[in-house]
């Protein structure tokens, strides 16, 4: 549905895309991953028309986004980063403003308008002046004015920038209701929202793509690694040496002291193996006790971390 | 150019002509024109004691000179600094339908300024007998000049972030257009510039359609400058140059 062919933008003689390219499928919800300043909203901007490429191209169904920008633009819904919105108009006024350009058919502009104010949750502020808003409603209509015409696609910059925690999983969830028959692109740099909504998450840093795939993808390249976390009741000394003598173990360490004789440890696995059920045996049968268990895998947030240093 | 074009651009024009009512600023602005025009106009009238509008006609387009950038200092100006322009032009709609409302939108306000004058020759024709030729040619000529500084204006604001630069500018550039065919700058010019500033000046025609003389030289030397300045304006949001 959207190609992105060997996409370069240049500022001058800053490069800020180098040679990116990526495809999104219909139905598809992408997460763009980046620090601030990786080109995720460049990326967004020339999707959307909003500025040309240097070198390489855009197409939307096949249709390039410089020459047949008019018809690509048409099945675009866009919400910018920083949610720019007509202070002086009233939410209903503006609305219906967008639903007219977008060629909305007049009988129907009324209900359409009505079903968008219902899916976002605006009818309370339906006629207030957009100035008066609070954060959390102008990113709702923002978001009403991306979807209004019921577009194809939606290329959301940072939707959930700024709001509050309840407000985001109002936001979240009103994205993946919306998801279910669109293909979505949405830019952010928290990552719990990668993992929450999307069905593939690209990477971006200093302009190129440094990891893509599913969530899950992601963090099984970054490391594939597990810890397991356990603290047990019982004598430190002996307790390492019966870890460290385990089958499958590569690395037993103490981790931290809670009280004299119950410390943490933290033990390293072969790849691929489960140690559970074989490391609590091994503790009981000694007659220590076990205090905690846990096992720690590696979190969107290292593999970020990892990819983007 | 099909229907849907004028459809799209209707709904933007429309839109850009409600933005003034939006806000107290059009009607404090309409006030300011109508008791400007009035109180400089009728200072002298009695005076005068002739029934004509040939003194409102003279200070029309300097009262213009101000009015016509303020009207169009926040067009683009605003859209930049809020951000509404990466909006408004990912919508399906070209560059030109844009520049055009805003400059229609524009002009239709100022019409609707010129409009509430006619105060003005009504009065006038009750107090004596009034010549509608350049009563006619005289709002007719002020359409086409404030027509010309609008799309100057227009384009100003299109190269910067910043309303009151693009006001200052905005004057300074509509200042310079109207006086350069003016009398007392032809005297200082070289003499082979004479006719070619006498030309180019946005005042000398105006005095031309005031006196009631619709040449279609002049109106199309406006029609003109006013296609200049938006076809430049469309270049430079087709260039996103002013970042």
């Amino acid at each position: 549905m959207i190609k992105i062919n060997n996409l370069t933008k240049k500022f001058g003689s800053t490069v800020v895309l180098n040679d990116i390219s990526l495809s999104v499928k219909r139905g598809e919800i992408l997460g763009f991953l980046g620090p601030n300043g990786a080109g995720k909203t460049t990326t967004m901007k020339i999707i959307t028309s909003f500025w040309r490429p240097t070198k390489g191209s855009v197409t939307i169904d096949g249709m390039d986004v410089v020459n047949d920008s008019l018809k690509t633009r048409a099945k675009i819904g866009y919400l910018p980063e920083t949610v720019p919105l007509y202070d002086d108009m009233r939410v209903y006024e503006y609305l219906k403003f967008i639903a007219q350009v977008r060629g909305i058919e007049k009988n129907e502009i009324s209900k359409r308008v009505k079903d968008i104010v219902r899916a976002c949750g605006l009818s309370k502020v339906l006629l207030k002046p957009i100035e008066e808003l609070s954060k959390g409603f102008r990113q709702r209509v923002g978001l009403a004015q991306a979807i209004v015409h019921e577009p194809d696609i939606l290329i959301l910059d940072e939707p959930t920038t700024g709001l509050d925690p309840n407000q985001i999983v109002e936001i979240r969830d009103l994205i993946k209701k919306i998801g279910k028959e669109k293909t979505i692109i949405f830019s952010t740099h928290i990552l719990s929202e990668v993992s929450a909504t999307c069905d593939r998450a690209v990477i971006i840093n200093n302009g190129k793509i440094v990891g893509e795939g599913s969530p899950d993808e992601l963090m099984r390249k970054a490391g594939g690694k597990e810890i397991i976390y356990v603290k047990i009741k019982g004598p430190k000394d002996e307790i390492m040496d019966k870890l460290r003598g385990m089958d499958n173990v590569i690395k037993a360490e103490v981790k931290d002291k809670e009280s004299d004789n119950v410390y943490g440890y933290e033990i390293a696995p072969k790849e691929g193996v489960d140690l559970r059920e074989n490391l609590s045996m091994a503790v009981m049968s000694q007659g220590w006790s076990i205090l905690e268990f846990n096992k720690k895998s590696v979190s969107l947030e290292d593999v970020f971390r990892e990819l983007t240093k | 150019m099909d229907k849907k074009y004028f459809k799209t651009l209707y709904i933007l024009f429309k839109k850009e002509l409600m933005g003034y009512f939006n806000s107290p600023i059009a009607y404090i602005f309409i006030g300011v024109f109508l008791v400007v025009g009035n109180w400089l106009f009728f200072k002298n009238f009695f005076l005068i004691e002739q029934a004509s509008l040939r003194a409102y006609f003279d200070l029309l387009p300097w009262i213009f000179l101000f009015i016509s950038p303020a009207i169009t200092m926040r067009l683009w100006a605003e859209e930049k600094k809020s951000g509404t322009i990466e909006f408004l032009l990912t919508l399906p709609v070209t560059d030109w339908q844009v520049v055009l409302a805003k400059f229609l939108g524009s002009l239709a306000f100022m019409f609707i300024a010129l409009v509430l004058t006619v105060t003005l020759p009504i009065s006038v024709a009750l107090l004596g007998n009034i010549d509608l030729g350049p009563v006619i040619g005289g709002y007719l000529g002020a359409l086409f000049l404030g027509g010309a500084y609008l799309a100057l204006g227009l384009f100003i604001s299109s190269i910067t972030k910043n309303q009151i630069i693009a006001f200052i500018l905005g004057l300074v550039a509509c200042f310079i257009a109207f006086i350069i065919g003016a009398d007392f700058v032809l005297i200082g010019a070289p003499q082979f510039m004479v006719p070619v500033l006498k030309f180019l000046g946005l005042g000398s025609h105006f005095y031309n359609i005031a006196k009631g003389v619709i040449d279609s030289k002049d109106i199309i030397y406006y029609l003109s400058f006013i296609f200049i300045f938006l076809w430049l304006n469309v270049r430079i949001i087709e260039s996103r140059g002013w970042k």
